[in-house]
């Protein structure tokens, strides 16, 4: 099992035509490794219903010359070996006749027909009907169910009452920062709530003093006269909209017992696994292995982040004769794809007169699909973020992911937060300007966080997170507030106003401010990598990440480049190589003493800048100290030369010796190459709140390394045998007092100021300024920062005013892009656009003694703060004379806004 | 029904592909998936929305270089196409300059949108040197305007095709020889009279001895019926209640060949059928025929009134008869309790309409009709037209009639259509089950010499009334001029039709289908059609900013002025 990677120049590729993405690929071009070169041609019948039972499929409802070849139903699918489910909570991944659907397009079969011509006729006939699918008789006809919207608010009010039973998934967090060692997560550990005992519990009892500090802080909230505000917000549930629906190739081939999988998949390492969990591992009859082709995304943007895709492309590939494609086209893919969560969310905030915040308590109400994907890591992400990048004294957050009878709701860029940011960021602006009278931006940085990682001595202890983390590493969210109220752009907001409604045209103009800090990363993060040099003098990196235009392969080929000194080529979305490390480590049991995880993660924007460049760089280091510079005293028959001297002359990818000859890669390497030594490294590393590190000795060389196994191989396909450490693996500190691994620790802020133009004759809102201020680091490719910047203010802006999922969504393969709007090239261009970065200090990301990392991951926040900035923009153009002026809810729409009489004749 | 295979002859990228034939409804963009192995040409959408297919086409060689979605484009419409596609735009080696600017400028992220960018802007470099009226960047806004690309912000494509198309030398005007003029010469030989032999194999007496001016008699009549009975499958489509019965609608489908299963999927035939007839006008040497009466549409041709209405037991009743084989609705040929009873039902439902004496469709006795006269013309001018071709497109419109919409308006009718099953009482407006939203029609035209209202529904009646003769008028040209002008024409129907559509159904109003008194080709020649035609799309555009705040969400204003950039680069052709 695993896979190739793509080793391809994906740019000249993409821009020629070339094969990059799954769905560029057909078995001839796998004919080379020796796939037949036909294919059948495979497409996923669906339940349409969940209030009647699916009885079977019927195919004499279609022309004959249309009936599938092949048909796999759960029927076929017997445990053992097969366990017919893609998640942990029982989703089955074909429903069985005679049941009811677990949700809203559940497949319900897999048809595979041998020609693509005959496929096409009937996949059409298919997506239009669902004729052959049958059910048993409808419910009697009711009362109207809800809408989805309805829904949300009547389980928000709900959950502010805290009247849910059951175990739905919750999370919560309660902060006391007004006395020392205050309740929090980090002192005491994680806080669950009973709702039938209407308690809080911790470690199996309940904890009075949370419900004490619940009470304490609602009633603070409550005080009359109390300065403060309330505000209710929803967000509508979107499509990802990367722009190739999921696709795949794959074929088992019976004379080894390998399937075969060509995928774009952003956790391929996750995929495999799961393939295998279904199959059965080694009970399955036929199949032995599996190998993922990872192929390059076409968008992911977290929809193809365990993704139910990779399950049916391999049961097609299980039962049809030969190589079987398949492609979902758009309407499936609106139909049966990952999604973002719709979100209800009710804050209270409580400040003093000089604007600094009592006390935040907000209620956070997630709609999810049917569990089968991430919505308790969503909703966790949400339920942290819930008090932004504020020092808030108190707070009091409680957040509940509603698993609805809908497709799965995933990881969406933005991981939950863009939903709380909506309600907190527009909240604080009409909070600032209605309640205190005070400037927005003013108020912010009365109660911006400061982190502590400057390291000077005597520097106030770091402000935490809502978790009562230490905020030990930096986090810009003060430069952030500090750049945004400098700018010429918010400086003058109001004679722009002015000026605009001068026109007298009835235009409105408005600058609204919101910013956001982001986590990236896991939490837990576990990086492998490896990096080879050819005798040439070529790198080569191996990495875990996917490309999907995220920049992912060129920041590893820089990030190699910058510390061999010579041309890189990244081979992404590797998998078997690092198995096969990761079970030689678990063998060793090193890592297990000191819970340091050897686990796969997936693919996010947010992960290449800090963790895969971090392990690829001291993959690098690891190679030229223990093999590449060693070889220089051969190459300069000065054996005596100390490793110190060697590491100080490497320059630019030669070593440069006064008075010696130059030594450059390509000789250390060949020479490498020739003696049969070791050209390659493989590195595993983990951050918790740090990285780990380990010391190595080689040959006499003592490495100090900021990862925690290293493998000397000539290749990433031999054995790779770990280097034994010297003493123990060095764990970071993962736990606070409370005895509970952190949420989260590493954070980048940032923060858009955006100027919208409201035309109430047209109906429309348009972004016309936008400035993003980025808490990024240094960057290390900044085109494609830049890059990510400008897309994540696009898809921001999308969200905010286009993107809105029709009534009939779900209830069949109804929606495409005529229906959901999401912004075109007409709607957001011409925008005077301005990326503004704020500096990171000397120390780092990480602060004194850590290793020294200057790249922030930044994927998610340049999208997340642009929702409520526009919004905070519309009220300003408004005029903020009522709280009406700020929009409610995500799309906004002009219908909403109490816009002035003159403007709607 | 299943159309039949179509001659193959498409370049594309310099290599002529013809000789052997490919299944007539398979979509160009599959063609080059899976029969030319050409992947470069990504399917992002299937319905021509997100652009990432577009490929750069001349429709004839002298004919403008324009772009087309290739996942809407069936292989019956490419013959004679040169495409370009993203693999043939770099020329001995280089480059094209676009794409050289997407790499410069790294305009692209995940860069699966960036094959149709590229092309795209590899026609408005084509264009470049000829846009003395339009600046360069409205052409370029113009052209990428309808694209979707959801990492970036759009802003490094527009630039690189700024640049791209600023440094591409103006090349001297290639006018090349004048367009071919169609092969419709007119023959001036003396009329042989029919013989009585004739008239029998015709099975009626025609009303002309010619067989071409009866066949444009009878052929203008169909083209009449067909867009009537396109545009009453297209009102009652609005009126059917969604989602519940969105697959009785058939609101997502885009697609063309295959049984219909919806009301959608028939009007989409009976628009094929337009085409069919329209294109054998032209043939004929005939203009084609977009008009027809205006509603309640009054015919001896059928016993009952055709008006716009929404779906209905009642009006189902007539779509059965009007799709019927003459045997299918006759009394005396039904052999099942089941067959008998829907006919007994079926005349009793049309009730108060149904004639004394039955007379079954007329469409299907009507093709036949011309099916028999153009075998008249076959043997008095064996080489005019490709005959075998005809025969077979007439057999497709009769079958699908007679057959396929047939059975399925029966199915709406009896309430078996799977859309309906578990449905009670469904033909009852008072049944929970009813699935349909009483629509009511109103004249979309203001009273002469007044404004349309500034209200949403007169607004947006006003609109689709604009779009509709739009459509007309672009299908009129397309018939003119090798379909050159289909693309567009279907834009506007799945576009700002199907959401004026939908809005005006949240309103309980249907789409007005107000004819244009002055028809649809009312110049005195091709170019001053041409222009007339710019001129409403143009209107459009000043009513969509006009009437901009009652537009739904998902209106794409970008429609019409993508036509006016398409009908910008023929208007001034001969």
């Amino acid at each position: 099992m695993g896979s190739d990677g793509d080793a391809a120049d994906g740019r000249m590729r993409r821009v020629t035509g070339e094969k990059v993405f799954a769905s560029d690929f057909r078995p001839v071009d796998m004919a080379a490794v020796g796939w037949p070169t036909d294919c059948g041609h495979a497409l996923l019948l669906r339940s349409r219903h969940v209030d009647r039972v699916f009885t079977g499929v019927d195919f004499a409802r279609l022309p004959v010359e249309l009936r599938p070849d092949v048909v796999v139903t759960a029927a076929d699918l017997p445990q053992p070996p097969y366990s017919n489910r893609v998640s942990a909570d029982n989703v089955q991944a074909l429903l069985p006749a005679g049941e009811k659907a677990d949700y809203i397009g559940q497949p319900v079969a897999i048809v595979v027909y041998d020609d693509f011509v005959r496929f096409r006729r009937a996949a059409q006939e298919l997506r239009e009907g669902a004729a052959p699918v049958v059910y048993g008789p409808a419910p009697a006809t009711g009362v109207q169910p809800p809408t989805e919207e309805q829904l949300l608010a009547q389980d928000l009010e709900a959950w502010t009452q805290r009247s849910f039973t059951g175990t739905p998934r919750q999370a919560h967090y309660l902060l006391d920062a007004t006395v020392p060692n205050g309740y929090s997560h980090w002192n005491r550990g994680r806080v669950t709530y009973d709702a039938a005992q209407s308690t809080f519990v911790r470690n199996g009892q309940p904890d009075t003093d949370a419900e004490q500090l619940f009470s304490a802080i609602a009633g603070d909230m409550a005080q009359p006269g109390a300065l403060g505000a309330v505000t209710t917000t929803f967000t509508q549930q979107t499509d990802p909209g990367f722009l190739e629906p999921e696709a795949g190739l794959a074929w088992l081939d019976h004379s080894s017992g390998t399937l075969h999988l060509v995928l774009g998949t952003q956790s391929p390492h996750g995929d495999v696994p799961d393939i295998q969990t279904l199959l059965g591992r080694a009970a399955h009859p036929s199949v032995r292995a599996v190998r993922l082709w990872s192929k390059d995304c076409g968008g992911g943007f977290g929809g193809r982040d365990k993704s139910p895709f990779p399950y049916y492309l391999a049961l097609a590939a299980v039962f049809a004769p030969g190589p079987v494609r398949l492609a979902y086209d758009r309407r499936e893919q609106f139909q049966g794809g990952l999604k973002r969560h719709a979100s209800g969310v009710r804050s209270w905030i409580r400040a003093d007169p000089d604007g600094r915040i009592r006390a935040v308590r907000s209620f956070v109400v997630l709609h999810g699909g049917v569990e089968a994907n991430l919505n308790g890591p969503v909703l966790g992400l949400a339920a942290l973020h819930a008090t932004g990048p504020y020092r808030v004294p108190r707070a009091s957050v409680h957040a509940i992911v509603m698993e609805r009878a809908i497709p799965a709701v995933g990881s969406m860029r933005g991981f939950g937060i863009p939903q709380v940011a909506f309600n907190l960021e527009t909240a604080l602006d009409r909070f600032a300007v209605r309640g205190l009278g005070m400037d927005p931006i003013d108020v912010r940085l009365a109660n911006v966080v400061r982190a502590g990682a400057d390291g000077s001595p005597g520097a106030p202890a770091p402000d935490t997170d809502l978790a009562g983390t230490p905020l030990r590493f930096h986090v810009g969210a003060a430069e952030v507030c500090a750049a945004a109220r400098d700018h010429t752009l918010w400086r003058q907001r109001d004679e722009a106003r002015d000026r605009v409604a001068a026109r007298g045209d009835g235009t409105l103009y408005g600058v609204g401010f919101a910013c956001c800090m982001e986590a990236y990363g896991t939490s837990q993060d576990s990086v492998y990598t490896a990096v080879q040099v050819t005798g040439d003098g070529r790198i080569v990196v191996w990495g875990q990440s996917v490309e999907m235009g995220q920049g992912s392969r060129a920041a590893l080929e820089r990030a190699a480049h910058d510390v061999l000194g010579a041309e890189a080529v990244a081979r992404l979305g590797v998998v078997g190589p690092f198995e096969r490390f990761a079970q030689r480590l678990k063998e060793l049991g090193l890592h297990d003493q000191v819970k340091i995880s050897l686990s796969h993660g997936a693919s996010s924007a947010s992960k290449t800048a800090f963790f895969h460049v971090h392990a690829v760089r001291e993959a690098c280091r690891a190679l030229l100290r223990l093999r590449l510079l060693p070889v220089a005293r051969t190459l300069l028959n000065e054996p005596a030369l100390s490793d110190a001297d060697l590491l100080a002359a490497w320059h630019d990818g030669a070593v440069r010796l006064p008075g010696r000859p130059e030594v450059p890669l390509a000789a250390l390497a060949g020479e490498l190459v020739r003696t049969g030594g070791q050209t390659c490294v493989m590195a595993h590393g983990y951050f918790c709140n740090g990285w780990s590190q380990a010391t190595f000795q080689v040959d006499g060389v003592s490495h100090e390394a900021s990862v925690d196994a290293l493998a000397l191989v000539r290749s990433p396909d031999d054995d790779p045998v770990p280097l034994p450490p010297v003493g123990p693996l060095r764990a970071p500190t993962a736990r606070g007092p409370g005895g509970d691994v952190v949420p989260r620790s590493l954070y980048a802020a940032a923060g858009h100021l955006i100027g919208v133009e409201i035309v109430p004759r047209h109906g429309t809102i348009r972004v016309v300024d936008a400035v993003t201020f980025l808490d990024a680091g240094d960057p290390l490719l900044p085109t494609a920062l830049e890059g990510q910047v400008a897309g994540g203010l696009a898809m921001g802006i999308s969200h905010t005013l286009h993107e809105e999922l029709p009534p009939e969504t779900g209830a069949g393969p109804y929606v495409n892009f005529d229906r959901y709007r999401l912004a075109r090239y007409a709607d957001i261009t011409g925008i005077r656009r301005e990326t503004v970065l704020v500096p990171l200090p000397s120390a780092g990301v990480l602060g004194p003694g850590s290793p020294s990392l200057r790249h922030k991951g930044i994927g998610e926040a340049t999208m997340t703060s642009v929702a409520p900035a526009v919004a905070n923009a519309v009220a300003h153009a408004l005029g903020q004379g009522d709280d009406r002026c700020w929009p409610s809810r995500t799309p906004i729409r002009l219908a909403d806004l109490p816009l002035p009489d003159d403007g709607r004749s | 029904m299943q159309e039949p295979n179509t001659d193959l002859d498409l370049t594309v990228n310099g290599v002529r592909h013809h000789g052997r034939s490919v299944p007539g409804d398979m979509s160009l963009v599959h063609f080059l998936h899976e029969d030319l192995g050409l992947t470069g040409t990504k399917i992002g959408c299937s319905i021509g929305e997100c652009r990432a297919c577009t490929v750069a086409v001349r429709t004839r060689p002298q004919a403008p270089l324009v772009t087309r979605q290739a996942c809407m484009t069936s292989m019956r419409h490419v013959r004679g196409w040169d495409v370009t596609t993203v693999e043939g735009l770099a020329a001995e080696g280089a480059l094209h300059p676009v794409q050289q600017a997407f790499l410069e400028r790294e305009a692209f992220q995940c860069g699966y949108c960036a094959a149709g960018f590229a092309v795209a802007g590899s026609v408005v470099v084509d264009h470049a040197a000829n846009e003395a009226e339009q600046p360069l960047q409205e052409t370029i806004d113009t052209v990428l305007g309808s694209h979707v690309c959801r990492c970036t912000d759009y802003e490094r494509y527009r630039a690189a095709v700024l640049a791209a198309a600023q440094s591409a030398a103006p090349p001297e005007r290639e006018l090349g020889p004048p367009a071919t003029p169609p092969e419709t010469t007119p023959r001036l030989s003396r009329t042989p009279t029919l013989t009585t032999a004739d008239t029998e194999r015709l099975g009626y007496t025609p009303v002309f001895d010619d067989p071409t001016l009866e066949l444009i008699r009878l052929l203008r009549d169909g083209a009449e019926i067909e867009h009537s009975l396109l545009v009453q499958y297209l009102y009652a489509a609005f009126s059917i209640k969604v989602p519940r019965f969105a697959d009785l609608a058939g609101w997502p489908s885009h697609r063309y060949g295959g049984r219909p299963l919806h009301l959608m999927g028939v009007a989409i035939e009976e628009m094929t059928h337009l085409d069919i007839v329209n294109s054998l006008l032209v043939a004929l040497g005939a203009a084609p025929h977009l008009g027809r009466q205006q509603f309640p549409y009054e015919q001896d041709i059928y016993p009952f009134d055709f008006v716009l209405e929404p779906l209905s037991l009642h009006s189902l009743a007539k779509y059965v008869y009007v799709e019927a084989s003459p045997s299918a609705v006759d009394p005396a040929q039904q052999h099942t309790p089941e067959d008998r009873a829907f006919v007994d039902r079926l005349y009793e439902v049309l009730g108060s309409t149904a004639p004394a004496a039955p007379r079954p469709n007329q469409v299907g006795s009507l093709y036949r009709k011309v099916t028999r006269v153009l075998e008249l013309l076959q043997e008095r001018e064996p080489d005019r037209l490709d005959y075998t071709s005809w025969f077979a497109r007439l057999e497709l419109l009769r079958e699908e009639g007679e057959s396929e919409h047939f059975t399925l308006f029966r199915s709406m009718f009896e309430a078996t259509h799977p859309a309906l099953q578990d449905c009670t009482d469904v033909w009852n407006p008072a049944s929970p089950d009813h699935p349909v939203v009483p629509l009511s029609h109103s004249s979309g035209l203001p009273p002469s010499g007044t404004p349309v209202p500034d209200e949403t529904v007169p607004a947006l009646r006003h609109l689709a009334n604009l779009h509709y003769w739009a459509v007309c008028m672009l299908l009129d040209a397309s018939y003119r001029q090798g379909m050159h002008f289909h693309s567009a024409a279907r834009r506007h129907m799945t576009g700002p039709l199907r959401t004026l559509g939908t809005a005006l159904a949240h309103h309980t109003e249907g789409l007005p289908f107000d004819t244009f008194v002055a028809g649809y080709a009312p110049g005195l020649d091709t170019t001053q059609n041409l222009r007339l035609t710019h001129t409403m799309v143009q209107q459009i555009t000043i009513a969509q900013q006009h009437y901009a705040r009652h537009l739904p969400y998902d209106y794409p204003a970008n429609c019409a002025l993508e036509t006016l950039w398409e009908l910008s680069l023929v208007s001034d052709e001969p």
